[in-house]
């Protein structure tokens, strides 16, 4: 696995890049050249005297038949105590006892590794105490907010660590042949895993002890998080990992904090009303958080707002005081009957919109001020969504967002777009006709709707489906194209996932899904 | 001023197709490109407004498209996963017709050769540049560059000439007519944060830091000029016969300058979009009927402010009169306009 060379940093990542740097042509050279100790510059003093060891331990002889090194024993022993599933790379280096000068004595401390590797040990005795929290010395930027926001803390994500399927393989010598071990890289980035899994586990219980002290807030969410972890995951592999995810957002909102300061002195308008931004002081408030692939808001946040009175059945998972955060999950869009009694609201809107769901609202939902000149979000009507007669009219902004002036109630009347609907309805059978680059073909030929005389966007964006071949049949027309482009291994038709990367989206998710998108674009 | 809303997407770059005047392609990503899907639009400049003609969507964010110089209906994008994809626009379904994975980090930009329109080529926060041809599955040729590069070109002169620039504020020349040494086909490494030959009024004199560089790109009519500009906001022009250094600098944005691009159609001007949300046309003061006398100074031209979020993509139209451009910003609107209505006087 490659490391980014840009964004957040620490000197393990640093020294892992340089283990793992490309160096195939300086290695054809040197294979070429004589071997330094035949008669090179600096003659080693031990060459000699390892000889008969290295013999020995490639005859397969245990190490104890050669008795002139045994004082030495002891100090080297918890130096080379690997994890107890270390390859066999690891294995044979176990087995070798190389007598050490006095000199490497002194450097390596002699100390013994409990779990892990015992040179990762050495290794962070070398790296300061700074090594994970490092990252604030690179120079602050945009992009390099966005390198540590895209790569997550320290740039070492759950999803790169390899898999860790080694059988202990004690490697089977036969008299003379040569030992050529091949170089597991897999192992060997295992081995970093773990000794920043290390470095972490310390830095952890340091910053959880500064956010103690830290304030209220934050207590308050430590409270909960800790809760829903003992809920939730009784596992201590799982707990490590939301301590993780919870350094990670420390990291990320360290990282807004940083850029908003950047920005702090710009007074203009288009600063102050910049989602951007905004979406930056909500992650440095902790509002916000990243979850897999998407960015809900906290439960931290609905707790500092009033309560909603009518809380329908399906959110009541989500409201129950936990912080499980709700995302744009397909399953929850859904123009559900509500079963509350006496609720005849039309559910596709008002949850997400009112203020009480402010956990599963979106980002990407800031109300904005100015209407575009040409804005086709608006037009796109919903298929799914029945025009109620009479709705009451919702506040479509963010509960904080604390402008009076733009209130904007009762934008979203579902009668918005019903123009077009109509005569889509009128031309089509209520669906749009696509031709096969996707271009809609009453488009071309139809005046447009009474709203305005701008095209409107279900001209132009068909209603989407990942995987089109549901409804059109297996692609034929471009096989001869796409083998000719090695499209053929199925790779390239991976349909896109938006909720869940396990399972594919059905055609009724997809359903909503479009119901999904469409309420997103109303809510700008 | 034209306009289209990539509603629920937040663009990050935008190209004129060189094969028609009226389409664009818009590479975008949700949730400004932190975490989530990707969507690259093809949109249609109608007499109406702009229009979708068509879109696809990815599993993840967009960073960077290119269309193919051979063929008029494929376009290449860039991924955040590290992937390349080369859709078709002639092809029925919402999949692309070739893919690519080698970059084991986010490809920050791809481009297609100018002259040899057979390759391409792609950068990635790996610290590689790949160079790449769509009938083969792997990637031609490898240049480390040890340093996350956020922009790569081919020279739209010479075929063999491929130019980045890196988050290590250098500009990186590569002949690959040479030999793959230690050197790696590297030719010339230019410091960009050096000290210009001759002062510029209104920069001090002396070195400054060195500074990620974001964009660069060729000048389209003197084969030697570069421009390059990154995150101290100053856009610098290099000319590759004197590598020392900057020819010319232009300050002014206030903050990192995200993508720069050279007029097809004037010598001496070029097109910058920024992180201070403005998007400003400067010239570099070279034009000789201008009185730059080949080596003026630099300065703005014109500025345009009605992006209301960081401005990520500008792009020439190549047809028609000299001044339509297109830019996009993550405000989610891609705009279509004429630089010369916002020209304003020396």
């Amino acid at each position: 696995m490659a490391d980014a060379l840009c964004g957040p940093t620490n000197p393990l990542q640093h020294f892992k890049q340089q283990t793992s740097l490309d160096r195939t042509l300086q290695q054809d050279r040197l294979t070429s050249r004589l071997s330094p100790a035949q008669g090179f510059r600096s003659h080693d003093p031990n060459a000699g005297l390892l000889d008969p060891e290295f013999e020995a331990f490639q005859a397969g002889l245990p190490a104890s038949d050669l008795p002139q090194y045994q004082p030495f024993q002891p100090h080297q022993q918890p130096f080379f105590a690997g994890p107890s599933q270390a390859p066999s790379w690891a294995q044979d280096f176990q087995q070798l006892q190389i007598s050490p000068s006095p000199l490497q004595q002194q450097q390596y401390p002699s100390q013994s590794g409990p779990s892990t590797a015992g040179w990762a040990q050495g290794f962070r005795q070398h790296v300061p105490q700074s090594a994970p929290r490092s990252q604030h010395t690179s120079s602050p930027s945009p992009m390099a907010f966005q390198q540590r926001a895209r790569m997550g803390y320290g740039g070492f994500q759950s999803q790169f660590t390899p898999q860790s399927s080694y059988a202990p393989n004690v490697h089977q010598s036969k008299g003379k042949e040569p030992v050529y071990e091949q170089f597991d890289d897999v192992a060997f980035e295992q081995a970093f895993a773990q000794a920043r899994e290390e470095i972490m586990d310390e830095v952890e219980d340091k910053s959880s002890m500064q956010e103690d002290l830290d304030t209220v807030h934050d207590q308050l969410f430590n409270v909960i998080q800790n809760e829903q972890e003992a809920i939730f995951s009784p596992e201590e592999q799982a707990q490590t990992e939301e301590q993780r995810a919870h350094d990670e957002q420390d990291a990320l909102a360290a990282t807004a904090q940083e850029l908003l300061s950047k920005v702090d002195d710009n007074k203009s308008d288009k600063f102050r009303n910049s989602q951007f931004l905004g979406l930056m002081r909500k992650l440095r408030d902790r509002e916000v958080r990243v979850e897999g692939d998407k960015m809900v808001e906290t439960v931290s946040s609905t707790l500092l707002k009033p309560a909603f009175t009518h809380t329908p059945s399906h959110d009541s998972t989500y409201a129950s005081g936990t912080s499980t955060p709700m995302s744009w999950d397909s399953a929850h869009f859904d123009t559900h009957i509500c079963n509350t009694s006496g609720c005849d609201v039309d559910h596709a809107y008002d949850h997400w919109e009112s203020p009480a769901t402010t956990e599963s609202s979106t980002l990407n939902a800031p109300s904005t001020k100015t209407m575009p000149i040409f804005d086709n979000s608006e037009q796109r009507p919903s298929p799914l969504a029945a025009p109620a007669a009479s709705r009451p009219l919702v506040d479509t902004r963010p509960p904080d967002y604390g402008h009076d002036d733009d209130a904007d109630w009762g934008r979203i009347d579902p009668r918005d777009g019903q123009g077009v609907r109509d005569l889509l309805t009128e031309m089509g059978g209520g669906t749009v006709q696509h031709d096969e680059i996707g271009t809609s073909t009453i488009a071309a030929s139809t005046p447009n709707n009474d709203n305005d005389n701008m095209p409107s966007a279900v001209e132009g964006e068909p209603p989407f489906y990942a995987d089109l071949r549901a409804m059109h049949g297996p692609r034929t027309e471009s096989a001869s194209l796409s083998e000719m482009l090695y499209g053929h291994d199925g790779t390239l038709e991976r349909p896109v996932v938006w909720s869940s990367r396990d399972q594919s989206p059905t055609r009724e998710q997809l359903e909503r899904g479009y119901v999904r998108k469409d309420i997103r674009q109303r809510m700008h | 001023m034209l306009e289209f809303r990539t509603a629920g997407f937040n663009p990050y770059s935008t190209k004129y197709s060189p094969f028609h005047d009226s389409r664009l392609a818009v590479s975008a990503g949700a949730n400004f490109g932190l975490v989530g899907n990707g969507r690259l639009y093809i949109l249609n400049l109608t007499p109406n407004g702009i229009a979708c003609e068509k879109y696809f969507e990815t599993q993840d964010c967009l960073f960077d498209t290119a269309w193919s110089e051979q063929h008029e209906n494929q376009l290449l994008t860039a991924g955040g996963d590290g992937s390349l994809k080369l859709f078709d626009l002639g092809v029925a379904g919402a999949f692309p017709v070739a893919g690519w994975q080698e970059h084991g980090r986010e490809v920050f930009s791809v481009h297609w050769g100018l002259v040899e329109k057979g390759q391409f080529l792609s950068s990635s926060w790996d610290g590689t540049v790949k160079i790449w041809t769509p009938e083969r599955k792997e990637s031609l040729v490898t240049l480390p560059v040890h340093s996350c590069v956020y922009s790569a070109q081919f020279s739209p002169h010479h075929p063999a000439i491929v130019t980045c620039v890196s988050r290590d504020s250098h500009l990186r020349v590569y002949d690959l007519r040479t030999k793959a040494s230690a050197q790696n086909h590297l030719t010339l490494a230019v410091p960009i944060h050096a000290p210009p030959k001759l002062p510029v009024p209104g920069y001090g004199q002396g070195s400054v830091g060195p500074s990620e560089c974001l964009t660069h790109d060729w000048n389209k009519y003197r084969d030697s000029v570069l421009a390059t500009a990154g995150v101290d906001g100053v856009i610098r022009t290099f000319d590759l016969r004197n590598p020392s250094g900057p020819v010319n600098l232009l300050p002014g944005h206030e903050y990192a300058v995200r993508k720069i691009s050279w007029s097809p159609h004037l010598s001496d001007v070029l097109l910058s979009a920024s992180y201070d949300m403005t998007c400003r046309v400067w010239t570099d003061g070279s034009n000789v009927e201008k009185g730059g006398n080949g080596a003026g100074f630099g300065r703005e031209l014109g500025r345009m402010d009605a992006h209301t979020e960081f401005a990520m993509g500008v792009d020439w139209c190549l047809f028609g009169a000299e001044g339509w451009c297109a830019t996009c910003a993550w405000d989610e609107r891609v705009l279509v306009w004429d630089v010369r209505e916002y020209m304003r006087p020396a």
